[in-house]
């Protein structure tokens, strides 16, 4: 009977009979490996000028749309590529990952001033969205980003102005996530912000977000 | 029967709906014995169709319907059901709150005089802001400065409701055809755009008496901006506090709805406010507060079934329902039948709503002011060195139309241009005088006299400044076209900016000498301009930076230039572009390695924000550059339209004073050729009569036409034509010196001979 799609009964978690927390724990173990997207430059003027101009674009989006400019996911579509990235050639897809599009963002925020650093997200969603992943990437690397019915993600924190905690911001999608839900059908069950500990954002090596004080450079299970 | 029995109006559910459906649901949630009688204007209002309603009363279309009639059937059924009723639209609380009844819940007649748009007496008492706003009627040129100060970020808004997104000069006059039609001579108002994030907030209240509120977090909205699904959450405590007190205030009965924007900074602005519940009544209920079972509660005494959190987010979803028999849909209308009717509420709402609104404040609506002729004439200002200027060029023995010069006012804007470049800053200023906007020797005589240096777009401009005492070395040249310095004897120009990568490769091959710096247009950054080089793409950008590390001559000074007009843009969004130009050159340079000299920032400034740019805002942008840009020695501003746009009037004279239905119209001696932008800016509008008296005409709906058979050769609308203006009569319109006057043309006044 369960082919894979979300049953609405009661009771049906989507995880194939373990509990939400052991499926996210597992999850974890096979995660804990994956690093966050470092775009490389040649030795070459090709790179340098690629850079330049990201910043360049990126400082001019901030001046005339404030913060998050929007120009980015105009720019690279959401999907599937080949690692490493290297300044030159990124600049020049049409597509990429969200990794890569979580490096860039923090490119662009540093651009401008900004402390920022990287939020890897373990997001709950069902069998059947993570099997049709597992087919999309099957040329580029396979399920290695992909656990049960859940999946990995790279997002970024920034300031909240205001309050003394930090916001996550979902370049993919172009939304704070502040608002998403910790339970159920694309829900975040567990965050690691991967921060320096001069950035400010995590005084003491913990953070604050959505009332919840979280270990930095560390796993963080947030799912209800 | 049950003891609940509730009249409900408007209950037509399309993309943009009618609470009344909502409504029902809520009270049956909250009495699920109720007995609820949905009314409306149509068969096909589909809320009418569903299994909430125990009866249904379909009306006539607010325009078939006698009113006064209505209102007593209304009453008659409320005190026959012995139940209450809840008025889905503003407009229907409007007019029911004329001549009010107890049983009818809905504010008194005077809240809606009180939180007339656009509110400012209601933002005394709530903690929110009411958006900057001008009267429609204040005159054109002031209408349009205030669109240029908010960046064209405003709308066109009707005294109840309607409200028009507007762009430019020509979208403010349709809103207020638009407007005009719908609401007569009535008041309307542009006011400025907030950005932000929406917080709609509805509210229960009887006699005074706040009974509950909540809020909705739009997640998903239709292309009219209305809710979809959401998410229902609580007002803050202070906001709370406030809706209270203001409700208490009031004395306020019914539901409301505040449409609130909470700015990036956090700041509440009131939108709109509303005399009922919303549409979206019922995804509150479904989180748990339901609003309109605690009013009727409030009123009855009856206590509800307590409201239970299905889920705090709703959605809504569209359903195929069978059409009840005893009400069968219409006939379908005709093919061709058109959808061009003035309002957005005429597409979405079956009920013929516009109709009540036309027929409660339109043309013949009782609420209307009075006809043309019993209309006081609003008296604007005339300035008093501008009434002297005209009567010392105007007079019985001028030739019209004319184009008259007034040196005095001309100066004007060139004193503030030599003022900024006296100022103290970081790095030198230079303005120029924008050539081609008005080429007469007047002007450029005037400008050298006042220190500025002349730009051209063409070695034709160049040599008539050189004529005029500009040196070319004190002459900046900017494309489209590529300069040929032949042309100019090989007399070495200021600066020269290549519009293209082709033309700066040209500049320089030829090496040296040329100008003491050559530069190219940046294309205004993000903007979809025609002009300047595109640095779009990282390819696009190292070619570029290229280019200049590797071909510009040694010894050759370096420069960018970039062009918006400031009075498109708004100043903000000028600032904003021109830091983003910065920042854009601050990359070229690193790029290429040759240091930036001279950085052009453009014009584009209407004479009114030119002085107001000056003062406020350059300082703090030369400041900007300089930290930026360390080496640059120049910075260059070309104001045009900004010093000579007043320089000139053009004088008119009546041919023919025509009355149509309650408007004047009156035929002008000078038509588009002598004024050929006449539909995309305002000027300011002069009567002069033969007796001497000055008028500015504002505040109206009367207008001029001018001399030639085309339908467009209209040279000014919105205003009201005193009763003692003559055939004969001047008219004087401002602001003709700029473009009004080079791009002027021969048209309807004889052959040629060639
Ligand atoms: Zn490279």
């Amino acid at each position: 009977m369960n082919n894979g799609l979300v049953m609405k009964c009661v009771g049906n978690n989507g995880h194939g009979g373990a509990s939400p927390r052991a499926a996210i724990e597992q999850a974890i173990v096979k995660l804990d490996g994956l690093r966050p997207t470092v775009i490389e430059s040649h030795p070459g003027r090709c790179c340098l000028l690629a850079r330049e101009w990201f910043c360049a674009q990126s400082r001019a989006h901030h001046e005339v749309s404030g913060l998050p400019a929007p120009w980015l996911r105009e720019r690279w579509m959401w999907g599937p590529q080949h690692h490493p990235d290297y300044w030159c050639e990124v600049v020049e897809r049409t597509t990429i990952d969200c990794s890569a599009l979580a490096a860039l963002t923090c490119e662009s925020l540093r651009a401008i001033g900004e402390p920022v650093a990287t939020v890897q997200m373990i997001e709950h969603f069902d069998p059947s969205t993570v099997q049709n992943w597992a087919h999309y990437w099957r040329e580029h690397g396979g399920a290695y980003w992909l656990s049960g019915s859940t999946s990995y993600h790279v997002a970024v924190a920034v300031r909240a102005l205001g309050s003394p905690g930090i916001r996550i911001w979902n370049p993919t999608v172009e939304c704070f996530s502040e608002q998403r839900p910790l339970a159920g059908y694309g829900s975040i069950a567990a965050v690691r912000m991967l921060v320096d500990a001069d950035s400010g954002l995590a005084p003491g090596g913990a953070f604050a977000w959505r009332g919840l004080h979280l270990r930095a450079n560390d796993w963080n299970i947030v799912s209800l | 029967m049950s003891s609940i029995r509730v009249i409900i109006s408007c209950c037509h559910t399309g993309p943009n709906p009618a609470p009344g459906l909502g409504l029902a649901r809520s009270l049956k949630a909250g009495y699920p014995d109720s007995f609820l009688v949905g009314k409306d204007h149509s068969t096909q209002a589909s809320g009418l169709h569903t299994e909430f309603f125990d009866e249904v009363w379909v009306a006539r279309p607010w325009g078939e319907l006698h009113l006064v009639d209505h209102r007593a059937q209304i009453i008659a059924r409320l005190e026959e059901l012995d139940g209450y009723y809840l008025p889905g639209s503003d407009l229907e609380a409007r007019w029911l709150a004329e001549e009010s009844h107890p049983r009818i819940l809905i504010p008194g007649i005077d809240i809606f005089r009180r939180t007339a748009k656009p509110f400012e007496k209601v933002a005394e008492i709530l903690p929110v802001r009411v958006p900057a706003f001008i009267g429609l009627d204040a005159g054109d040129r002031e209408v349009y400065n205030f669109a240029v100060d908010h960046g064209w970020k405003v709308w066109a808004k009707g005294p109840v409701m309607d409200a028009y997104r507007v762009f430019n000069w020509t979208g403010i006059q349709q809103a207020r055809h638009s407007l005009a039609a719908c609401w007569g001579q009535q008041s309307f108002f542009l006011q400025k755009h907030i950005t932000g994030t929406e917080v709609m907030l509805a509210f229960a209240a009887y006699q005074g008496h706040l009974l509950g509120t909540a809020v909705v977090d739009k997640r998903l909205v239709t292309s009219e901006g209305k809710c979809w699904s959401g998410e229902i959450t609580t007002a803050s405590p202070e906001l709370l506090n406030a809706v209270a007190l203001l409700v208490r205030e009031l004395h306020w009965t019914g539901g409301g709805e505040l449409e609130l924007v909470k700015d990036e900074a956090g700041i509440l602005w009131l939108i709109d406010w509303n005399y009922r519940f919303p549409a979206w009544i019922h995804g509150a209920t479904i989180g748990g507060i339901n609003l309109p079972a605690l009013l009727i509660a409030a009123a009855s005494g009856v206590q509800p079934v307590p409201p239970r959190c299905a889920s705090r987010q709703f959605t809504r979803v569209v359903l195929e329902i069978p059409v009840l028999s005893s009400i069968p849909l219409p006939a379908p209308p005709p093919a061709a039948r058109s959808t061009n009717v003035p309002s957005k509420l005429s597409a979405s709402n079956p009920s013929g709503l516009p109709a009540l609104m036309q027929r409660l404040f339109g043309p013949e609506g009782r609420e209307a002011t009075s006809q043309h002729s019993d209309r006081p004439a609003r008296v604007a200002r005339v300035d008093s060195a501008f009434a002297q200027a005209i009567r010392e060029h105007v007079g019985p023995s001028l030739q019209t139309p004319a184009r008259v010069f007034l040196p005095k006012i001309a100066e004007v804007g060139f004193r503030q241009a030599q003022a900024a470049a006296a100022m103290d800053l970081p790095v030198r200023l230079t303005p120029t005088y924008s050539v081609k906007t008005n080429p007469d020797r007047r002007l450029l005589v005037m400008a050298r006299a006042h220190g500025l240096r002349a730009e051209v777009i063409s070695t034709g401009e160049a040599r008539w400044a050189r004529e005029l005492g500009f040196s070319l070395g004190e002459t900046i040249y900017n494309g489209p076209v590529p300069l040929n310095p032949a042309e100019l004897d090989g007399e070495e120009l200021s600066a020269v900016f290549a519009d293209s990568l082709e033309s700066f490769h040209g500049l320089c091959d030829r090496g040296p000498g040329v100008a003491k710096t050559v530069g190219m247009r940046l294309n205004a950054f993000d903007t979809g301009s025609r002009f300047g080089l595109r640095l779009g793409s990282a390819y696009r950008f190292g070619i570029v930076a290229n280019a200049i590390r590797d071909r510009l001559p040694r010894g050759v000074r370096f420069g960018v230039h970039s062009h918006l007009q400031s009075s498109v843009t708004g100043v903000a969004e000028w600032l904003a572009q021109a830091r983003a130009f910065v920042e854009m050159a601050s990359s070229l340079e690193f790029a290429s390695g040759r240091p930036i000299q001279m950085l052009d920032l453009g014009g584009g400034w209407t004479s009114e924000s030119f002085g107001p740019f000056l003062r406020d805002h350059l300082p703090g942008l030369v400041a900007h550059v300089h930290r930026r840009l360390p080496h640059v020695e120049d910075v260059v501003i070309e104001p045009g339209k900004a010093v000579c746009e007043q320089s000139h009037v053009l004088v008119s004279r009546i041919l023919e004073i025509r009355r149509t239905d309650w408007i004047r119209e009156v035929v002008a001696d000078a038509c588009l050729a002598e004024m050929p932008l006449a539909g995309y800016f305002p000027r300011e509008v002069y009567l002069l009569t033969a007796g001497g008296n000055l008028h500015r005409l504002v505040d109206g709906f009367d207008r001029i036409l001018g001399r030639v058979c085309m339908e467009h050769d209209i040279l000014a609308g919105g205003l009201n034509i005193p009763p003692d203006a003559e055939v004969g009569d001047w008219l004087v319109f401002s602001h003709a010196g700029a473009y009004e006057a080079s791009m002027r043309y021969t048209f309807g006044v004889g052959g040629f001979h060639e």
